[in-house]
């Protein structure tokens, strides 16, 4: 039998947790519940940053987060993050081709023309930013009308599944580097099972930024862009589509597909470096992956992952190549939590605070009698 | 982790959780207080003591190497742990009475516990007798301790100062016997004060 | 006996089955165990380690929440203490949690019937035994962040014992203000090699972690560490041959020792707060088991006398 230990503090706590439940229900009468595939359809974009920042691809569970989170992107991938952490690893995936990736959408801006054709896809980059106001009052049926006359003007299988990556093309042509088949074999750096202690592999910055807090990796991406470094990138490719997902048979260990991830992909090329070893010159990478559909995400990243192997080889000279600054400041699970910690009692600290203060001033007043400063 | 095999058969009850916790508590206090006995007779059932130290560290996540052969085949799928060259080891099981036949990791100053967890079975110990009397100070023990030690080669102790000299750098131990466990971290210092191989041991 | 009342008023708090014993995953427990004895080998080292997220926030707690996690079963008794009160919401989050997710544990107020005692920002006034262990929560937990922001620099001066810019740093304090100002997470040398953050316990609590009969574990979750005070371990604030380490003083004006205005303790840590109907300044006990136990030694006595 557990005895428990328990006194008022408790009820402050339910209290608060109760009123936030009312908060979430507080519509009234003719409201409904939010359902999860509202959420993951209708808030796509949220979902997608959600499944991101918490690490975990589970579109029910994520649509979940933000249902009781209010919509907190932070709080959502929070819960969502705390979720994964209980779960053993059990079996590992081999490192997938996303030229296998099921795409979307692909863009690229360093060439007009690229093996495969440009294919816009679901954006807004172009939209115009007007409040839309005949969605004020949108009825259902508009609503539902839009979808069915979609899909009735277009044919899904006009379009191929997969595409050749721009970077292939590139490769052939001498412009990049050759694929580094030893750092391929190599296995990637687990961040959920190690923790960074610095120098860290660029496996182990990739997966810390692939589930960083949006916001955060964009403002150190965007200083980089700005000037506090200077890679230049261009976007090869950016892709957004479905990636299949292989894992071993556990009896047979043969490769099976087990379902499909969706995913952002970003290679950007950068300015070309000059060749320690009398090698060819010829342009450097940088790369950024993430779950969902998150452009901004995957392009910060993979500025900051050029950014990042610059530091790594040369030393920082700017924050965004720096890999501690960039890799502990860029998890919005961490940050949101030590921000929030703020919020509680820091009596007996602020006490000792005191006591310092008064005692500097006590000494203070010693050395300066008559300077008072009532 | 399985708390009984699928089928509901008995399973040893040092791959459970729950034992493994009440081991790991007295292994933390083991290493905190060196010179101190863990007596683990009531976890273990005909398991040796060893094993159950395994078990109650290590999983995939880390290396082990069975230097002199202690452990049978199907104890590696339990432990999971992957098979490594001693001088790549996270954790090396040795014999006490064999000679020492590798060089450990001792870490290095900025991250040293990048070192060797030595895991050493010894046919005796005991507060009182024994083959070796060690006389031990250091963190953990309250002014000084002493303890006796048989079935160890001496060059163990030995080599073990040595390569406990440089602190950070070092290795810690964990001597085992058939039924208790000690703990040696690298910050105990070690004296021999006795040494009478031919004591009754009970 | 430990109070009995149960937090099923906490409705919200239900622990799914999904989760195992103690929440984490025997996997991360067993890390954890790893990088605790780690730290016990190597006192005063911050053993580097994954750090799961846990369902409440970084920094509050989730260095220690995962200590006592991995540390805890079904015969052990658990105290959690936040500001020295049990009673404190965040004492009271963390040990509702741990309640939930360790079912058939008990808990309890009173230090001297705790075996495993969880704490942010005290240690308890009343001295530990050897069969108990302090967990205590760590928001920084490496004291050479102020003078050092590069953490791969910082383990090269833990290393090699460097810790001459810190010493500096006290000096620049004492030339600017003539004093040491720092007021809490005071610098602690641990086996007179690494120096500690020794978390933010006020200088009044860091002569406890000197030579203590109970083994003292520090877990930072946001910042991925675990450190150890061994029990029989020197720990020693750093300070000068002439300004030597002071605790928090609690004199009045007169140089007379403050006492508890509850219990009339004279030599425990005290917060001070305002009445709200006099605006009288009063003192209490931080610590409110030592004040409990002092409130009814006090009356045993007077009934004694009386």
């Amino acid at each position: 039998m557990g005895y428990v230990a328990i006194k008022g503090g408790g009820k402050a706590i339910s209290g608060a947790e109760k009123l936030l439940e009312f908060v979430r229900t507080r519509q009234g009468q003719s409201a409904e519940p939010l359902d999860l595939d509202t959420i993951e359809n209708q808030l796509y974009f949220l979902h997608s940053r959600i499944m991101s920042e918490g690490g975990l691809f589970h579109p029910k569970l994520a649509s979940l987060a933000i249902k009781q989170s209010l919509g907190d992107t932070l709080e959502a991938s929070f819960a969502l993050r705390a979720y994964r952490s209980t779960k053993p690893r059990l079996v590992e995936s081999p490192v997938l081709d996303t030229s296998s990736m099921r795409v979307i959408r692909r863009i690229s801006a360093s060439f007009k023309d690229i093996p495969g054709g440009q294919m816009l896809g679901a954006s807004s980059d172009y939209a115009l930013r007007l409040m839309r106001t005949e969605l004020l009052d949108e009825s259902p049926e508009a609503f539902k009308a839009v979808a069915a006359k979609w899909l009735d003007e277009n044919r899904h299988d006009d379009i191929p599944d997969t595409f050749p990556k721009v970077l292939d093309a590139l490769r052939e042509e001498g412009l990049l580097p050759p694929v580094d088949e030893a750092a391929a074999e190599k296995k990637p750096f687990d961040i959920t099972r190690e923790p960074l202690v610095f120098p860290v592999p660029r496996s182990a910055a990739l997966s810390t930024m692939a589930r960083s807090e949006t916001g955060s990796i964009l403002a150190i991406a965007y200083s980089n862009m700005r000037g506090y470094g200077d890679i230049h990138p261009t976007v090869a490719e950016l892709r957004v589509g479905y990636l299949p997902v292989m894992l071993p048979h556990p009896i047979t260990g043969e490769l099976i597909e087990v379902g499909e991830v969706l995913m952002t992909e970003c290679e950007v090329v950068a300015m070309y470096e000059d060749e320690e070893d009398g090698g060819k010159p010829t342009f450097s990478l940088g790369y950024g992956a993430c779950f969902g559909h998150n452009e901004v995400k995957a392009i910060s990243m993979s500025i900051l992952d050029r950014a990042l192997q610059s530091g790594m080889k040369n030393g920082p000279t700017n924050p965004s190549e720096d890999p501690e600054f960039v890799l502990l400041h860029i998890d919005g699970i961490d940050s949101m939590g030590f921000c929030t910690h703020y919020k509680m009692p820091h009596y007996v600290t602020f006490q000792s605070d005191m006591d310092r203060l008064r005692t500097t001033q006590d000494k203070h007043d010693d050395k300066n009698p008559g300077a008072d400063n009532a | 982790m399985l708390k009984q095999d699928l089928l509901g058969a008995h399973v040893n009850p040092i791959w459970l959780a729950d034992t493994q916790q009440a081991l790991f508590n007295s292994l933390m206090q083991a290493l905190s207080r060196p010179g101190q006995l863990e007596n683990w007779t009531k976890w273990l059932e005909n398991s040796p003591v060893y094993l159950a130290v395994l078990a109650t560290l290590l999983d995939g996540e880390v290396s082990l190497a069975d230097v002199d052969g202690l452990l049978k085949d199907d104890h590696w799928p339990l432990l999971q742990a992957q098979n490594v060259h001693s001088e790549q080891a996270h954790y090396a099981l040795c014999d006490g009475a064999k000679a020492i036949s590798f060089q450990p990791k001792l870490g290095t100053l900025s991250s040293p516990d990048f070192a060797t967890t030595i895991i050493l079975k010894v046919s005796k110990l005991d507060t009182h007798h024994g083959d070796i009397r060690l006389k031990l100070t250091g963190p953990g023990v309250n002014g000084e301790t002493q303890v006796s030690v048989s079935g160890i080669d001496q060059a163990w102790l030995e080599q073990r100062n040595e390569w406990c000299s440089a602190f950070p750098l070092g290795i810690d131990c964990i001597l085992v016997d058939d039924t208790q466990i000690m703990g040696l971290p690298r910050t105990t210092k070690i004296e021999l004060i006795e040494t009478t191989q031919n004591e009754d041991l009970n | 006996m430990p109070n009995q009342a149960n937090t099923s008023d906490i409705q919200f708090r239900q622990a799914s089955v999904e989760y195992n014993f103690g929440f984490l995953d025997e996997y991360a427990k067993k890390e954890v165990r790893r990088s605790v004895l780690k730290a016990i080998a190597i006192p005063g080292y911050q053993v580097p380690y994954s750090s799961r997220e846990m369902p409440m926030g970084r920094g509050f707690g989730t260095g220690g929440l995962q200590l006592t996690l991995s540390l805890i079963g079904k015969q052990d008794t658990l105290k959690v203490i936040d500001q020295g009160s049990d009673d404190s919401v965040n004492a009271v989050n963390l040990r509702s949690f741990i309640e939930m997710t360790c079912p058939g544990i008990d808990t309890t107020t009173k230090v001297s019937e705790a075996n495993l005692i969880q704490s942010r920002h005290r240690i308890p006034e009343q001295a530990l035994r050897e069969d108990q262990v302090l967990v205590l929560q760590v928001p920084y937990p490496d004291a050479l962040v102020v003078v050092e922001p590069s953490e791969d620099k910082r383990k090269i001066m833990h290393g090699e014992a460097d810790y001459s810019r810190l010493l500096v740093k006290l000096y620049e304090d004492i030339v600017k203000f003539d004093e040491i100002t720092i007021s809490h997470r005071y610098p602690t040398r641990i086996n007179r090699h690494y120096v500690i953050d020794s978390s933010p316990i006020p200088r009044w609590d860091v002569p406890k972690m000197n030579d203590s009969r109970a083994l003292i574990l520090l877990g930072a979750g946001r910042e991925k560490k675990i450190y150890a005070v061994p029990p029989y371990t020197l720990a020693e604030p750093l300070e000068f041959d002439d300004v030597p380490f002071r605790v928090e003083s609690f004199d009045d004006e007169t140089d007379k020792r403050r006492t508890c205005h509850r219990c009339g303790c004279d030599h425990s840590f005290l917060d001070e707060f305002v009445d709200a109907i006099s605006g009288e300044k009063l003192y209490q006990c931080s610590d409110s088991d030592y004040c409990d136990e002092q409130l009814k030694a006090r009356s045993v006595k007077q009934g004694l006398e009386g």
